[in-house]
């Protein structure tokens, strides 16, 4: 029985890690926008071709 | 860059083969595309890039966000090499634009980085300092994503920053709740840890825990408003809540420390962790939409003056008499003043409601607030520039929330009381029955009579009608709104841009073979004519300047004559060009010499079903319309719906609010429905506004809500839903009535175990949340809505 006492400790501190990560991930705004990673992934980097040019 | 046209069919996109449905498509190189961010990329990748711009373009409402002030307002952050913004762009709406405006970079080596939140449709830039704002808000406006900033952002930033708040505390009471749960479980099976005393005392010490966390951050709130309305002396639902949670709280410490029983902390848990759902549920924000956005986000506070040649910018306060502004086409007029030289076409739709546009000759006045189209025109000032004054009467004075209270504060004002009294009751009547239990009766009743279901029955129904209303695109600004549009029994409209469909007045190209020389030819006509489809073919020739036209002459009903560059020109109907046609609808043949080069539809005026949706409308209300034009469309209206209260042409902004107020002497629930700035006045005097609008990114001061008019149509079946929303709220309040009269009859007969508590407490939150969904998803399901 006495195994219990470590099982426990161990739950309740991995469902405390969870509200920790979860609270992060929030602050760190992972959950501001779920949409447009999954853009992003498909994204070719570097292009070259706008030819942009700015008059001034 | 080729020219665009404008198309509204349903077409695939030649880049990323999505249907083009949302709003105007692009053509280009004979393609059609749904975004400019698709037509772009297919540029670049076809190797048909190339992009100029040149510093002359910015228009005056971009040239004011590098005043100091303004700029100062607008960036998140600066520094003295860089400038970091956040702009939102209506236009976003695929992974294409997404793609295009993270490229942002590869536009100006100024440009840092460039980040885009697709939900929110924003892009954040970091950029350097040499790359002013105007610069930027024209590269996005030339790239096809005209920018928003909002001078008024703070309080839709605070609203967000509550909401995140809240979800986090919802994190918090929801990692308590379930721990509490797990270490109560044995307890309630009875199972045999009970006789260990070493576990018994570990999972209630552990309960102790999490209650005190739940207590002290995800339920301060309730403690804070409670608090409060009793030092204001005023009734709220949060005060039994604090109540019911103190009386659980304390009792259950009581159990736990004389070692008597387990006490409710689970319970308690799950209680704060289901009411701050609710509130998450019920605040869900839609920050794609801003009703925040005040007057300085519309009208340019410095101007284009040219005075004998030399162009410069100034602040509009900073005029003197004497000064002349330049006004572009499509700008705003940022001045009071005459007309100095020009053709002015003013577009005073804003503030008049008229639609027709308006000429104003050489020396005439000139009003602020009125839109140019077509030409540069010059404005002489003649008088100072009074900005706070010209601004007050603009400025939209806040809405004022009605005192009336919220019915489940009244409920609240009598439940405690008689929550109290049962208590004090059974504690009387135990203390001579058996003197022992009595004091276990009286915080069995505080603790089971709690009105967790009551709480939360209202923020589950407006809530979940709230989603199926914005899932048919149509926006309210809070959910307290709903129980109002239940309410209502006269619905007044506005006439133009309402009820008659705006875009409707755009051409739509069936053939168009014009050069863009014989393009500005054509446009320089039709400028002649006031005609609705002149106006029409004007407006569909953007960016291109009017040059002299001689001989003009316009026959009445059939069209209008020219000469240009020594061509002949005529615009009209197809008996005035001399072609057969077998269309029905409006059309507008264009030829050139003798030779037909162009052929342009126009839709039907009023909004599809129209017919229909007067007639559902008028089951459970009156209806008015109130039009800022003329009476030419009386008959028409009258053939559309021959029983309407009161239609009245040619109102002012002021007389629609006098309308309304005489509806509200009578006693009516009045709705006005308009179009965002013209009626504000009377969106904001009626009990609920509601301006219709194409996007929902324009500028919609004092309005409740924002209906998309491709949604226009759904409006009965919308408000049908809202009324539904009563019933929603006696079924549940009946059914946690239901739940509380067996919990205290439970109380009160002394028999509360732990067991009947946490099954019946949970339980009742559950079916009232449950059931509310249910029955609201059912409803939206029956009148077609989801």
């Amino acid at each position: 029985m006495k195994i219990l006492v470590l099982l426990i400790s161990v739950s309740v501190l991995m469902a405390l890690l969870f509200l920790i990560l979860f609270i992060k991930a929030q602050k760190n705004g992972q959950f501001e926008d779920l949409e447009s990673p999954s853009f992003r992934i498909l994204n070719e980097k570097n292009k070259t071709g706008y030819n942009a040019k700015r008059k001034i | 860059m080729e020219p665009t046209t404008s198309y509204k069919v349903n077409q695939q996109c030649a880049f990323c083969n999505e249907t083009c449905t949302q709003g105007d498509t692009i053509v280009r190189h004979d393609q059609t595309f749904c975004c400019f961010g698709c037509a772009t990329l297919y540029d670049v990748q076809n190797n048909l890039g190339g992009f100029e711009w040149s510093d002359d373009e910015i228009s005056i409402e971009y040239k004011q966000y590098d005043l100091p002030e303004v700029f100062n307002q607008l960036v998140d952050f600066q520094n003295d090499k860089i400038y970091k913004v956040s702009v939102s762009l209506p236009e976003i709406h695929c992974s294409s634009c997404v793609e295009l405006l993270e490229d942002l970079p590869e536009f100006d080596e100024a440009i840092h980085t460039s980040h885009v939140n697709f939900e929110e449709r924003t892009l954040t830039v970091t950029v350097g300092k040499s790359f002013g704002l105007a610069h930027l808000s024209m590269l996005l406006d030339k790239l096809g994503y005209p920018p928003q900033f909002n001078v008024s952002k703070k309080a839709s930033q605070k609203r967000k920053k509550t909401q995140t708040e809240l979800l986090r505390k919802v994190a918090v009471a929801g990692f308590c709740f379930g721990n509490s749960m797990m270490f109560s479980m044995p307890h309630y099976f009875g199972l045999s840890i009970l006789g260990d005393t070493f576990f018994a005392g570990l999972f209630r010490y552990l309960n102790v825990g999490f209650s005190v966390l739940v207590l002290a951050y995800p339920a301060r709130d309730y403690f804070v408003t409670a608090y409060q309305s009793v030092l204001r002396k005023k009734s709220h639902i949060d005060i039994p809540i604090v109540l019911g949670i103190l009386a659980i709280w304390i009792w259950s410490m009581y159990e736990i420390f004389s070692g008597t029983g387990f006490g409710y902390l689970d319970s308690l848990a799950g209680l704060i962790f289901f009411l701050l759902v609710g509130k998450w549920y019920q605040n869900k924000v839609y920050s794609r939409i801003t009703f925040e956005r005040s007057i300085h986000d519309f009208l340019p506070i410095s101007v284009r003056r040219n005075n004998a040649g030399i162009t410069d910018w100034v602040r509009v306060n900073e005029l003197s008499i004497g000064d002349i502004v330049e006004v572009k086409n499509g700008e705003v007029i940022p001045v009071n003043g005459v007309l100095k030289s020009g053709k002015a076409v003013i577009d005073y739709s804003f503030v008049t409601g008229e639609s027709v546009a308006e000429r104003t000759a050489v020396g005439q006045p000139i009003f602020i607030g009125g839109k140019q189209t077509g030409s540069t025109i010059l404005i002489e000032i003649t008088e100072k520039q009074d900005t706070a004054k010209i601004w007050s009467a603009w400025k939209t004075p806040k809405k004022q929330e009605k005192s009336e209270s919220h019915w489940t504060t009244i409920v609240s004002m009598y439940f405690t009381p008689l929550v109290l009294l049962i208590a004090f009751g059974s504690l009387a009547a135990w203390y001579f029955i058996d003197a022992s239990k009595a004091l276990f009766v009286f915080s069995s009743v505080l603790i089971v009579a709690c009105p967790c279901a009551l709480a939360l029955s209202t923020p589950f129904t407006l809530g979940s009608i709230v989603r199926v209303l914005s899932k048919n695109e149509f926006y309210l600004k809070s959910s307290d709104s709903i129980e109002k549009l239940a309410e209502v029994d006269h619905i007044v409209f506005d006439k133009t841009g309402t009820l008659t469909d705006s875009a409707s007045s755009k051409a739509i190209v069936i053939e168009d073979c014009l050069t863009q020389t014989q393009q500005a030819w054509v446009k320089s006509i039709v400028n002649q004519s006031n005609h609705p489809l002149s106006q029409g073919v004007f407006n569909h020739f953007k960016n291109i300047e009017c040059i002299e036209v001689s001989e003009v002459q316009e026959i009445e009903g059939k069209g209008i004559q020219g000469i240009v560059d020594d061509h002949l020109i005529l615009v009209g109907s197809a008996a005035f060009i001399g072609v057969t046609s077998n269309h029905t609808s409006s059309e507008v043949y264009v030829s050139i010499d003798g030779d037909v080069r162009a052929h342009f539809g126009f839709g039907n005026q009023y909004r599809k079903g129209i017919k229909s949706f007067f007639k559902s409308l008028s089951q459970k209300a009156r209806l008015s319309v109130l039009s800022g034009d003329n009476d030419s469309e009386a008959d028409t209206l009258k053939s559309l719906y021959p029983h309407f209260q009161t239609v009245r042409f040619n109102n002012s902004p002021n007389a629609k609010k006098a309308f309304i107020d005489e509806c509200h002497s009578a006693g009516d629930h009045t709705m006005m429905i308009g179009d965002g700035l013209n009626d504000q006045v009377a969106l904001h005097q009626s009990d609920i506004g509601i301006a219709v609008a194409n996007t929902i990114n324009g500028f919609y001061p004092s309005s409740d809500g924002i209906l998309v008019a491709n949604s226009f149509e759904k409006l009965p079946r919308l408000l049908e839903l809202t009324r539904y929303s009563g019933s929603v709220l006696k079924t549940s309040l009946a059914f946690s009535v239901f739940y509380n009269l067996i919990g205290i009859a439970f109380a009160v007969a002394g028999s509360l175990t732990p067991i009947v508590a946490a099954i019946l407490m949970p339980l009742s939150s559950i079916t009232v949340v449950g059931l509310v969904t249910a029955l609201v998803s059912l409803k939206a399901k029956k009148l077609r809505l989801l």
